[in-house]
Formats: C-alpha cells, sequence, structure tokens
C-alpha cells in the first residue's frame, strides 16, 4: 500500500501536474514568506470588531448588518490579493528575468499560467476558509450576547403568477424584463384578482404556522402611498383545518354550500379565507396561516384584489413568497463565501490573463476597472429596456411627424444618439463579467436563503469566464518573447 | 551529420520596436556547429549578440529567420529542457528563499523525488562553495554568491549540455577560478558546454572551440589551439640555463637557420601570483 502511494506520488510529481503544484506551492510560500495571508486575517478581524461598535437600532438588525459588512468587506480583501498580489506576480517574473530560468526548465508556458493561477486560487481558498471560521464564530458571539436571530429562511416562489380581469372594468398593462419581470400593473376602476399559484411546495421544510412575505406596490390615489388589501387563501385540497385558520384572524367560509344531502364519504366542498389588510407603498408585510392548508401536495393559490378601485398594484412573480423555518446560519453564509471565492475566481483569470501582456501599472489598473465597472454593469443591463422602449416610442413619433400630425416630441435625445447609446451598453454588457452574478449580501440582508441555482449559475459563469480568459491569455502567453 | 548537440543555419534575429519597425540586427546569418562532449567558448565584445543567440537557442527568444536546433529537436521542445541548464547573464533569483530551496523548487519543476533532490542540493552547494550560507535567504546574498547559486540551479538536472553566459562576469578571480574548474570538472564528466564570454582569458582557459562574434556576425570559429597558435614560430621553456650560456644557444639557433626574436624571462600571469599569495594566507589561518 505504502509503495503504491510512493509510486503514485511520483507519477503525480513526473506529470505536468508537478511542475505545476511546484510553481503555485511557491506563489503560497511567497505570500507566506511576505506576511500577505496574517496582514489580512488581521485586517479582517479588525473590521470584524469595527463592525461590532456599528450603532444599529434593532438588536436582530446587528448580527445582519455585521455578516452582510463582513461579506462585503471579505470580497473586497480578496479582489486586493486577485489584483494587486496575483495581477503582477508575471510581470514581476518577466521584469526581474526570472522567466528565464523558469522557462528553460520543463515547465512549459501553460504551465507557468495555470501555475500561477492555482496558487492564488489556493491562497484565495485559505483566505476564504479562514475568513469564514473568523466571522462564523464572531457572529455566534453577537448572536449569544444579544445581537439577534442566527437563521436565515428560503424563499419559495409560486410555479405560475396570474392576473384575472373578472369584469373587463379594470385595466392591466404589462411589461416584463429580464431584471424586472413585472406581470401587470393593476389600474382602473374594475375587480381585478391577481394570484400565486404554489405548487408541490417541500412540507417538511415549512412550520406549522406558515408565513408568506408580500412584497407589493401600492400606489394610491393622490399621492396617498397606502391602500386596502383583500386577501384570500384558495385551498386546493378540500381538508383544511378551518378553526386554526379563524384563530388568525381569517374569515374562512366555503366556496359554494355544502351539500345537505351529501353521502358521509362525500368530501366537503373546498373552503375559502380572506382577510383585508392596509399597507404601505414599497413596505412588505407578512401573512400568516396553518400549514395545513397547503394540503398533502403543497398546494395553495394566494390572491390579492383591491378593497377599493383606483388602487394602483404591481405584481410580480415573486411580490408573494412562502417563507421556508428557520434554517442554519452557517451553511448559508458558507454558500456566499463560496459565491464570493467564484467572484474571485473571475477577477484572477482575468488579471492573470492580462498579465501576460500588460505591464505592472496597467494591469493593476486593467484589474480594477473590471471590478468596479463589473460591479455596475448591472445598471447598464436595466437602463436597456428603458432605451429600446424610448427608441420606439420616439420612432412612432417620428412616424406620425411624416404623415403632417405636428406633435410636441417627447424624446430630447435624437434617434441616432439612443441608438449609439444602446449599442454601447451591449457591447459593455457582453465584455464585462457582471459582479453581481456573484452578489450574495442582498439575500442576507433580507434574512433569506442564497438559493442553490444563483451558486450554480454564478458557477457556470465563472466557469466561463475562467476558461475563456487563460486560454487567451495563455495564447498571447505562447506568442511572447523574453528579451 | 545531424549528431551535433548545437547547431544553427543562417541564424538571425532583428529587434522591431512596438510598431514592427526594424530596430537592431542583433544577430546576423549565424552558422554554428557544438559537438557533443565540447566546451565551446562563444566571444565577443559587449552587444556584439551573444545573449540574443544563446536565448534563441532557448527558446525565449524566436528567430527571425533561419534555423536552430538543440539536442536535435526545436529550442521550445519541451524534452529537450529536461536535459540542459542555464546560467543566465544574471542571477536572477526569488529572494525570499533560501538556496537549499530555490535548488528544491527547480529540482521540483524536473519532477525529481525529494530525496534526489536534497542530495543534489547539497552535492551543488558544496561544489560552488556555499555550504556556510546555504539557509540563508538569497536577499542576503552578494552578487558573487547569488552568480554560484545560479550556478548551482544550471546543474540541478545533471544536464547534458550546459549554457553559460558570462559565467565568470563580476567574479573575483578566486570564485572565477573554481567556476573555470568546475567547468573543466563538467568537460571530465562529458558534458558539453556552451559558454558565452567578452573575457578573452576565461575563454582561453577552458575552452576546445572558439566562435568570435562581431556586430552579430560570426567572424572566426575553430579549434583554441589552431586559432591563437602563431605558425613558424617556436617558443622553448628552458629551466636551469646559465646565463652566459644564453648567448651560444642564441647562435646555434641562428646556424641552425632560425631568426631570434626574443629572449626573456617567463612571467607568472597575474591570477597565478592572486591566486597563490591568497591561498597562502589560507593556509596560514
Ligand atoms: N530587447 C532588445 N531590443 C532591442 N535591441 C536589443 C534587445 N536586446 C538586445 N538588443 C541589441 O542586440 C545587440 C546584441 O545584444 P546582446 O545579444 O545582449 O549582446 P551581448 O550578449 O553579446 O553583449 C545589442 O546591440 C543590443 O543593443
Ligand atoms: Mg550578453
Amino acid at each position: 500500500m505504502k509503495q503504491r502511494l510512493a509510486s503514485l506520488a511520483l507519477a503525480l510529481r513526473r506529470s505536468p501536474l508537478g511542475a505545476l503544484g511546484a510553481l503555485s506551492g511557491l506563489t503560497m510560500r511567497e505570500s507566506v514568506r511576505k506576511k500577505v495571508f496574517i496582514v489580512l486575517v488581521v485586517f479582517t478581524v479588525v473590521m470584524l470588531g469595527a463592525t461590532a461598535l456599528l450603532p444599529s437600532i434593532r438588536p436582530e438588525d446587528r448580527v445582519i448588518l455585521i455578516e452582510t459588512w463582513a461579506l462585503r468587506a471579505i470580497t473586497f480583501f480578496g479582489v486586493l490579493i486577485a489584483v494587486f498580489l496575483a495581477g503582477v506576480s508575471l510581470p514581476d517574473d518577466i521584469e526581474e528575468r526570472r522567466v528565464f530560468t523558469l522557462l528553460t526548465k520543463p515547465l512549459a508556458r501553460w504551465q507557468l499560467l495555470a501555475g500561477r493561477f492555482a496558487g492564488f486560487a489556493s491562497l484565495l481558498a485559505a483566505f476564504a476558509l479562514a475568513a469564514f471560521v473568523i466571522c462564523s464564530v464572531f457572529v455566534r458571539i453577537v448572536a449569544l450576547g444579544g445581537g439577534g436571530t442566527l437563521a436565515s429562511r428560503t424563499e419559495y416562489a409560486a410555479r405560475e403568477v396570474r392576473v384575472e380581469e373578472e369584469d373587463g372594468l379594470s385595466k392591466v398593462e404589462a411589461r416584463s424584463t429580464e431584471a424586472d419581470p413585472l406581470i401587470g400593473i393593476i389600474t382602473g376602476g374594475g375587480q381585478t384578482i391577481a394570484f400565486w399559484a404554489f405548487r408541490g411546495v417541500d412540507l417538511t421544510d415549512l412550520p406549522e404556522t406558515v408565513t408568506a412575505r408580500c412584497t407589493l406596490e401600492v400606489q394610491g390615489r393622490a399621492m396617498m402611498s397606502f391602500g386596502e388589501l383583500e386577501v384570500f387563501l384558495r385551498p386546493i385540497s378540500h381538508d383544511v383545518p378551518a378553526p386554526e385558520a379563524a384563530a388568525l384572524g381569517w374569515n374562512v367560509r366555503f366556496v359554494k354550500e355544502p351539500d345537505p344531502n351529501a353521502g358521509p364519504n362525500e368530501p366537503l366542498p373546498l373552503r375559502l379565507a380572506t382577510r383585508k389588510i392596509t399597507v404601505k407603498h414599497m413596505i412588505p408585510f407578512e401573512i400568516q396561516f396553518p400549514r395545513g392548508w397547503l394540503g398533502e401536495t403543497g398546494g395553495l393559490d394566494i390572491a390579492v384584489k383591491r378593497a377599493k378601485p383606483n388602487l394602483t398594484v404591481s405584481v410580480r412573480p415573486k411580490s408573494v413568497v412562502l417563507l421556508s423555518s428557520p434554517h442554519n446560519f452557517e451553511w448559508n453564509f458558507a454558500k456566499a463565501i463560496a459565491s464570493t471565492y467564484l467572484l474571485w475566481m473571475v477577477v484572477l483569470a482575468l488579471t492573470i490573463a492580462g498579465s501576460t501582456v500588460l505591464s505592472a501599472p496597467v494591469n493593476l489598473l486593467f484589474g480594477l476597472a473590471v471590478f468596479v465597472t463589473g460591479s455596475m454593469v448591472g445598471y447598464v443591463r436595466e437602463s436597456l429596456p428603458t432605451v429600446a422602449e424610448r427608441i420606439k416610442v420616439a420612432e412612432s413619433e417620428e412616424k406620425e411627424a411624416d404623415h403632417g400630425h405636428k406633435h410636441g416630441g417627447g424624446e430630447d435625445f435624437p434617434i441616432p444618439v439612443l441608438r449609439f447609446s444602446q449599442f454601447v451598453s451591449r457591447i459593455s454588457l457582453a465584455a464585462i463579467p457582471d459582479m453581481n452574478t456573484f452578489d450574495a449580501s442582498t439575500p442576507i440582508l433580507r434574512g433569506v436563503d442564497i438559493p442553490a441555482d444563483k451558486i450554480y449559475e454564478g458557477l457556470k459563469f465563472a466557469l466561463a469566464y475562467v476558461v475563456g480568459a487563460l486560454l487567451a491569455g495563455l495564447a498571447f502567453l505562447r506568442m511572447r518573447e523574453f528579451r | 551529420m545531424s549528431d551535433a548537440v548545437i547547431e544553427t543555419q543562417n541564424l538571425t534575429k532583428v529587434f522591431t520596436n512596438f510598431w514592427g519597425r526594424k530596430k537592431h540586427k542583433a544577430v546576423d546569418c549565424l552558422n554554428l556547429r557544438v559537438e557533443p562532449g565540447e566546451v565551446f567558448g562563444f566571444l565577443g565584445p559587449n552587444g556584439s549578440g551573444k545573449t540574443t543567440t544563446m536565448k534563441m537557442l532557448l527558446g525565449l527568444l524566436y528567430p527571425t529567420s533561419g534555423t536552430a536546433t538543440v539536442l536535435g529537436k526545436d529550442p521550445t521542445h519541451i524534452g529537450t529542457k529536461e536535459r540542459i541548464g542555464f546560467l543566465p547573464e544574471e542571477s536572477y533569483l526569488y529572494k525570499f528563499l533560501t538556496a537549499v530551496e530555490t535548488l528544491d523548487f527547480y529540482g521540483k519543476l524536473f519532477g525529481m523525488p525529494r530525496s534526489l533532490r536534497k542530495a543534489r542540493a547539497e552535492k551543488l552547494l558544496d561544489q560552488v562553495g556555499l555550504k556556510e550560507a546555504k539557509n540563508r535567504p538569497v536577499r542576503e546574498y552578494s552578487k558573487g554568491m547569488a552568480r554560484r547559486v545560479g550556478l548551482a540551479q544550471a546543474l540541478i538536472n545533471d544536464p547534458e549540455v550546459i549554457f553559460l553566459d558570462e559565467p565568470t562576469s563580476g567574479l573575483d578571480p578566486i570564485v572565477s577560478r573554481q567556476v573555470k574548474d568546475l567547468i573543466l570538472e563538467l568537460k571530465r564528466q562529458g558534458k558539453t558546454v556552451f559558454m558565452s564570454s567578452h573575457l578573452l582569458a576565461d575563454i582561453e582557459d577552458v575552452c576546445d572551440r572558439v566562435g568570435i562574434m562581431h556586430e552579430g556576425q560570426l567572424r572566426a570559429m575553430g579549434s583554441l589551439k589552431d586559432m591563437i597558435r602563431i605558425p613558424d614560430k617556436t617558443q622553448f621553456l628552458v629551466h636551469g640555463l646559465e646565463t652566459e650560456k644564453r648567448l651560444e644557444v642564441a647562435q646555434a639557433i641562428e646556424e641552425a637557420g632560425g631568426l631570434l626574436e626574443d629572449i626573456t624571462e617567463p612571467r607568472r600571469s597575474l591570477e597565478e601570483l592572486f591566486l597563490s599569495i591568497i591561498g597562502k594566507r589560507k593556509e596560514e589561518n
């Protein structure tokens, strides 16, 4: 056994991975010798200590605030490593001519690139691990001292969202974009009802009394920013606990009166629970109901209707979500750190690739620019539909003007300018990695679980960028001469 | 024919600026051939293209035209790198590593097992005279010490072909002598050495064959002995001849048809004198 291990070790050492490992080991050793790692850990601890002193109103906000701050600071520290250390390592080797000795050893150019990448990836992994442990312990201690709850919840979204006009009197304007998937804006005077159809919700993950969080944009008339809504629970199961719902403040009734002649095995008609809620513009409210209302299959419709007309309500797919039982905080924080690690890998791959052609100072600027623009490119994406709409409006106005109708145009910018702005936005969206893909602080700030598919999306995105950037870097490096 | 260790054909390198415009022809149609087991001296003044040639032979620069092969393969071939060693013009090292760690790192690049790396590093550091300082970070080294680490790293894989770019530049006479002795030792082991230098004495001391470069062109090449031999002149080195007898010898030479140009007492080279003085001091201590 021992012999086999030894021969395996030898085979590994003689394989391309051996030289790669040697270089990544050198990178790690350098950062330890130059005390990079210890400085980072000290910074993290100091920063956490400072957040503990942050004034915050409610104790339960304190923990969340610390978590978000810690996450943002850690993200930034890691980006600094990726830009300021990784981005200069190869230019340094070239400038200080160590690359002569490296490349006259059996070290292929791809190994030089991959070795440096692997070295800094390991360094960042070690930092991520250390940061995770430090933050978890710190947050636990703060929570013990009355800092609030340490939990996050999964948000279950509806399988389907629909807006139904009941009488044709109200108006539904629908518009939907990738950044802002709006289902409809209900205005006018009718009886339109919006409903969220939950199906197949994991009942084992829900508490006895289920909470639904509703984030509806309600706009009253004459700048009054609140209004009254009627909320309905429409179960799909016949057998739901009515008294428990009544105890939570619901008016429970049958959809139609039970048939007195029905046999004993005949199911009772479906029930309906209603209540009225006054809501403020943009402020989420929560409703609670017994878990039994989801039946055995985890299915329930939650519907919302305006109590009085002339109220504007915006309806989005995630305007109503069900909250799970509280989950372990560490697991969620680990997911946040993992997501952050993926962001680092994207920046790292880009700076390493950039360093094959750029000199050290230029590459530093490049790395920082990638991070900063990547963090802002989300706004560009959000603005794209608006630009498209403005172009459409401007074009139709122009057409009308052609037909002799003289309208005062609502668009200030000439169409070519708008088109150019659209073009530039599209190019930058395609070229710059959107760092918001890896943003984990928003869910943490809201106390919800980071969805697993967000991590998966981030992983795919990061993988594509890392592979693409490293391949481009390798192409440059192979062409390069060392004078 | 093709069993030469190093061979170049019309090897040319033109340095261009950023825009691709021609800046300087550093090597011009170089044809070289280095046979196995020989110590080849690449002699030329500063800026004559020695380093440029060497970098092309090592795959660090790509030729503008012409070809180069090392051990029968293109210089960029990775397999060749297993069998060669290179000492750059200056020793560029990772300053945070010690000498032992430096050699260990380079050994790892060859996939050498730990025990072998350790043994080689010990032996080489001993050979280049860095036994005492081997565990100090390279940052603290003097130029000569760094040079010796550079030499040791070039030999870590026990290479068949060794490229030495100005191996003795910047070294004091003692170390310089040690380096030259090491080169002769490598020759005894049957290695091929390709060394460049602008120091004539160095080349003269160790090389079998030389090529003389000037402004990128090879001006002369051949066996060192043949090249510096002055044809139809003879030198006697005589021990214990009294001053009065010199005249008789001179007469005899003229009678034999020779033309006597000069009679002098041979001198030691300054290097020999210096080394003997320092050597004596060391023995006394
Ligand atoms: N990177 C470079 N760019 C432009 N010219 C260079 C470069 N490197 C060397 N040269 C020129 O090429 C010539 C040969 O240089 P080099 O090979 O270093 O000479 P040597 O090693 O014989 O002293 C010199 O004239 C030098 O100026
Ligand atoms: Mg030179």
